[in-house]
This record gives structure tokens, sequence and C-alpha cells, in this order.
């Protein structure tokens, strides 16, 4: 089962600098991974998730500033700060301890060159051994489902769910502790899907590797995850372990997003949620969902709320549930 | 009950050429006799992965794309014969709503004109009132409201799930009798998909359009469609009322297809094995065998030798498989 703390992210915010206005992406998001463990982070697009993500590797790219907050890795027997490592040290640490795999990643293949030889870059330039490293590409293929036979391929000559299990195997190039899959399905169809999302499960059973899986689609993580947390305007509104969260779901808007879909039992009528995300170039100093919540009342519109404890592993930010 | 739309072995090959000095010419079969009809004021799903020739289907139904062989009967009257006028009245009376909402509108021309287009095109006759009215009432009807204050926004100022209700809008200004619906939800968040679903119901309710529902969630197209179909490899393998469809599948590649939808619900995760298919492997001409023989678990001797019939199993519920031939 779950082990001992892996990685511990403490009041990040990331903030993107526009000429006319600040959006602020990520708002004091706090989270655990521990070892041996799959979490997910749900949310609508838009809600910060792929930002966050980003976050994680020190990946945030201009306009975007990671402002305050500490991202705290345990996996090398000490505490690395992600956020505070040197540009040389943040290569090294990248694919070698969490790897990342990209949303979109049937586009994030060199066209110009064999399979074989990306997986392969990645291996030597994390100082593995160039006739050892050959011989692992096999065996990464394998572990990440496709046949060793397309190692000689280029990308265009494989379907999106192969590009996409290539990028697993690359992921897995230097045995990373964790994984980040960020809407690693979200192009393919459901066939492939679940191809994917077993083959991450077979992974984690046999490697130990903890995931991070990003999506926006909520049965998706119930298939997978042991503990979601919910994203909604930057901020996570609601963290619980996955059999609670989908049993008593407490905030409001976890329970429209629950609500919204579609399921194989006829005769359930689904409701999607009315109006839109708050702009997040304000500054918001009340509830982010008041404006769409079904059960708003007068101190949402007034102060924000913040997260508290309201049964074992389950954390949410409404006023309803605070004191 | 009246068929809106009829095909007979309909059949559709693309070519592809490859080679600078040496040419060679290459067949990929897209549509493989496929026989379907759709009744008025239905709305009929079609299901398959990726890659199994739902989209062209749509395009061929609507004429956008034209067939080998077979014929395509709409309202009773063969459609490759139309030219012309014929085709600028058929135009108006069928219309497709596409999947990517982000790149199916001009990001230079607003809602308004994005709307009202098809139907100055179809009605010149109309009054400026009219048409204003018209266009009102339109997107009033796909949730845009109040309609006055989404005239002059451009799509860039506009969310993904708003994008698609203007895309619906100006397919449905004409009140077209038949809609092709392709994927119109596998682009939008899962949360936004719930109301344009309902949007689509209610224009078959009050407008009495049928429609064809292309996606590859059967769980999505479940929730709208009467019948569904099931596409492999250009073939339809099954069809069904769509509720039987999912209650008693009998095709293993239906059977692979629903097991494989993620029930939002911790209790009931995927099982580790269980049906697993084989990667698809395309064929370049008609084959004669079962389409779907080289991935599935059940193979048997017969399955190489012909193509199985599609036959009647229970009532209303077709298959196309020997396991269940007579």
């Amino acid at each position: 089962m779950t082990g001992s703390t892996l990685m511990e992210v403490n009041n990040v915010n990331v903030i993107y600098e526009l000429k006319e206005r600040n959006i602020k992406a990520v708002r004091n998001v706090s989270l655990t991974l521990r070892e041996g463990e799959i979490i997910g982070i749900v949310g609508e697009s838009g809600s910060g998730k792929s930002t966050l993500a980003m976050t994680f590797l020190n990946l945030v790219m201009s306009p975007g500033r990671i402002t305050n907050g500490s991202i705290i890795y345990y996996g090398n027997r000490s505490k690395t700060d992600v956020l505070k490592l040197k540009p040389s040290d943040l290569r090294r640490f990248r694919w070698k301890e969490i790897s990342m795999i990209f949303q979109g990643a049937m586009n994030s293949l060199n066209p110009v060159m064999r399979i074989e030889d990306q997986i392969m870059d990645v291996m030597i330039e994390h100082g593995y051994d160039p006739s050892d490293s050959n011989r692992r590409v096999g065996e990464l293929l394998k572990a990440a489902g496709v046949s060793e036979k397309i190692r000689s391929s280029y990308q265009h000559e494989l379907s999106g769910g192969m590009k996409q299990r290539v990028n697993i195997a690359m992921a897995l190039a230097c045995d990373p502790k964790i994984l980040i899959a960020d809407e690693a399905t979200t192009a393919l169809d459901v066939l492939i899907q679940r191809l994917i999302l077993l083959r991450l499960l077979k992974l984690k059973e046999e490697r130990g590797i903890s995931i991070v899986f990003i999506t926006h689609d909520v049965s998706l993580v119930a298939n997978i995850a042991d503990r979601i947390y919910v994203m909604y305007a930057g901020k996570i509104v609601e963290g619980a372990t996955v059999d609670s969260l989908f049993e008593e779901p407490k905030h409001p808007y976890t329970k429209a997003l629950l609500n919204s879909i579609p399921s194989l039992e006829k005769g359930k009528a689904i409701r999607g949620i009315p109006g839109t995300p708050p702009d997040l170039s304000n500054d918001i100093k009340y509830c982010p969902f008041a404006e769409r919540c079904p059960e708003v009342f007068q101190r949402c519109r007034e102060e924000e709320p913040g997260l508290v404890t309201v049964g074992k592993d389950h954390i949410v930010s409404c006023h309803l549930y605070s004191k | 009950m009246k068929e809106i739309i009829e095909t007979r072995k309909i059949t559709k090959d693309f070519v592809t050429k490859s080679g600078v000095i040496k040419r060679s010419i290459r067949l990929t079969r897209a549509l493989d006799e496929v026989d379907i009809s759709i009744h008025e004021d239905e709305i009929f799903g079609l299901i398959g992965e990726s890659g199994s020739g739902k989209t062209t289907l749509g395009l061929t139904l609507l004429k956008l794309l034209d067939v080998n062989s077979g014929s395509i009967k709409f309202m009773d009257e063969e459609i490759s014969s139309f030219y012309g006028k014929r085709i600028h009245e058929f135009r108006e009376k069928t219309q497709m709503v596409f999947q990517d909402p982000y790149s199916s509108l001009n990001p230079i021309i607003n809602t308004y004109k994005s709307v009202v287009t098809p139907l100055k095109v179809f009605h010149k006759e109309m009054s400026k009132e009219e048409v204003i009215e018209r266009v009102l009432v339109t997107l009033e009807r796909v949730g845009l409201s109040p309609p006055e204050q989404f005239l002059d926004k451009f799509p860039g100022q506009l969310s993904g799930g708003q994008k698609q209700r203007v895309g619906i809008a100006r397919a449905i200004i004409n009140e077209p009798k038949f809609l092709v619906a392709d994927e119109p939800v596998s682009m939008l968040d899962v949360s936004l998909r719930a109301d344009i679903l309902n949007i689509l119901l209610n224009l078959r309710n009050e407008l009495h359009t049928s429609m064809l529902f292309i996606s590859h969630d059967i769980a999505v197209t479940q929730y709208v469609s009467d019948r569904i179909a099931v596409l492999h490899l250009g073939q339809i393998v099954e069809l069904a009322d769509s509720t039987l469809l999912v209650k008693n599948p009998m095709h293993p590649y239906t059977k692979t297809l629903i097991e494989s939808v993620p029930v939002p619900d911790p209790k009931r995760r995927w099982a580790p094995e269980g049906i697993t298919v084989k990667d698809v492997e395309y064929v370049n001409e008609g084959r004669n065998e079962c389409s779907f023989a080289n991935r599935c678990p059940f193979v048997m001797e017969i399955c190489r030798k012909a193509r199985p019939e599609f036959t009647e199993v229970e009532r209303n519920h077709f298959v196309a498989c020997y396991l269940y031939g007579k």
C-alpha cells in the first residue's frame, strides 16, 4: 500500500504576467503525494491543473511565474526543493526523479528521429552507458505495452495510442519515482484509453512508481486513483480518498461535476453546470464558485473559505462546512 | 415509420499515392457495404474507434463526399442524381455540426454573421426584421441567452461550450430535416457536455430533426440515441435499440467497447484482465473474412473463410458474428 510522503507541495502560486493584467492561475495550492500512490487532479479547462503540473518540474515558462511556495521532494534520501534547484541540477533532476507525459503527447515526438534514438537520447543525457541504453529501449517499450519491433520506426508510422505508449516508455527511461500524466489519454478513443490506464496501474504495482494523473474526466480517476484533488479557479476545493469523494462529495462543485457525467445506466438525466468560472485576473476575495453554486448564501460572497478537514483524509473549502 | 435517409451497400475507397519515380497507388477501404436507415424523428447513434470510418459515413450521407458504389436515398430520392439546383435544395435540408468548435468557427466573423449566413443563402426573400427575429430565436434555442448579448461576440470571446452552441445554431437556423453531429462534445469538458446533449434532444423534440450522432463514447451516444450502430473497419457489426445494445451487447467488439467505458464509481473499476484487443490492422481492399477476426479473442476457423451475415438475433437486434449464427 501507500507509504511515506514522497512529494509535498506547499502554498504554490503561479501568475501569468500579461501586458494589461495578471492572471492568477494557481492560488495557494498544497498537496501531498505518497510513495506508490496514484493521485488524480480533476478540474475544468482553465482551472489551473496543467499549470500546477508544470510547477512540479519547475517548467513554468514566461509569461508565467511561480511567485511563492515550495515543492519538497523526498525521493533521494534528502529534502530537495524543486523550485530552488540550480539549472544544471534541475536538468539532472527531470526525467531521473520526476518525469512527465505531456498533454498532446501525440505531437511531442520528434518527427525526424527514430523512436529508439529519442529514448536513448534521454538515457545518455542522464549518464547511462550507450550500449546499455540501447538494450534498455526494448525493455522499456515492452513495459509500456508496445511491441519492440517499432523501435526503429518514425512517429508518423505509429497510431495515436502507440505514440502515447512510446511517450510512457520514454518517461520511464531513467527509472523515475514520480510520473506526471497530464491529460495523457484525452485524444484517444476508449479502447486505447483503457489499455493505457491499465498499463499505468501495472507500472504502479510492479515498480512502485507514484503517479499524478491530471484530467477533466472524473470517471477516469475513479478507475485508477487512490486519492483525488478537485481544482476550481486555481484552487483546490476538495481533496479526499477516491471512495470517500464518490460516496460523500462535500463541495457543491464536486457534486455538480459528478452529476454531469453521462453513465451507461439509462434514465438518469444529466445536468451541466450553469455559468462560467470567474475571471482570474481580478482579486477574488470571495468563494470562486459562489456565482454558480445552488447552495450559495451571504457569507460566500463576503469571504473566501479556507480548507477544513471534514473526515479522514477529506478536506474541503466551502462555508457550508467551515465554522 | 418513414425513412429520412437510407443507404444500400455503400462503399468508399480512399486512394493514397506514393513514390516519386515509381508511382504506386494504394486503396484504403473506409466504408465497406454499409446499410443503414434513419427514421424520421430519430437520433441514430454511430460508434466506433478512430479510423473506423464514422466521419466518412457522415460526410457521404450529406453528399460532401461521393461514394464509389452503392446508393443513398434522402426522402426516397437518390442523392447521387442531384446536381445544380437540387444540391442547393438538399443543402438547406441537411446540415452538419463539427467536432472541434475551436477550429470550425472563423475567428474574424462574429456570432451574428456566422449564424445568419446560411439563412441569407437560402432565404433571400426574408425581411430584415424576420431575419433578426429568426437569429434571436435560434440563439435562444441553443441556450445562448440573452441572445442580444452574443450577437457581436467573436469566437475568441466565447468559451468552448458557447462556441459549440454557435456551431449548432448555424446548422439549425434553416430547420434542417437531417443533421449529422460528428463528435459534437468530444472536445468539450465533461461538465459542459450535458447541456449540449440536452440541446440536441430538444431540437429533435421541437424541430423534428433526425440526426446521425457520431461518437466514440458509448455512454454519451446512449444518452441521446434511439438506436445505435457499431462500425468496425468500415463495416457495421451490430445494430440495436440503444438500451438493448448496452444491456445485451453481442458482438465481441461491442462488448470490448462497452467494457472500456470508465464508470464513475470506484467500486466498479476495470478488471485488469478482461477482454483486450490487439491494435487495429488496416487492409487495403475488401476482404472475405470477418473484419474483426484478427483482433477477436473468440476467433474460429469459419471467421476467416467468409464474411458473417448481418442477422436479426433478437427483435430489433442485428449482429454480424458467427458466434450467433444459426
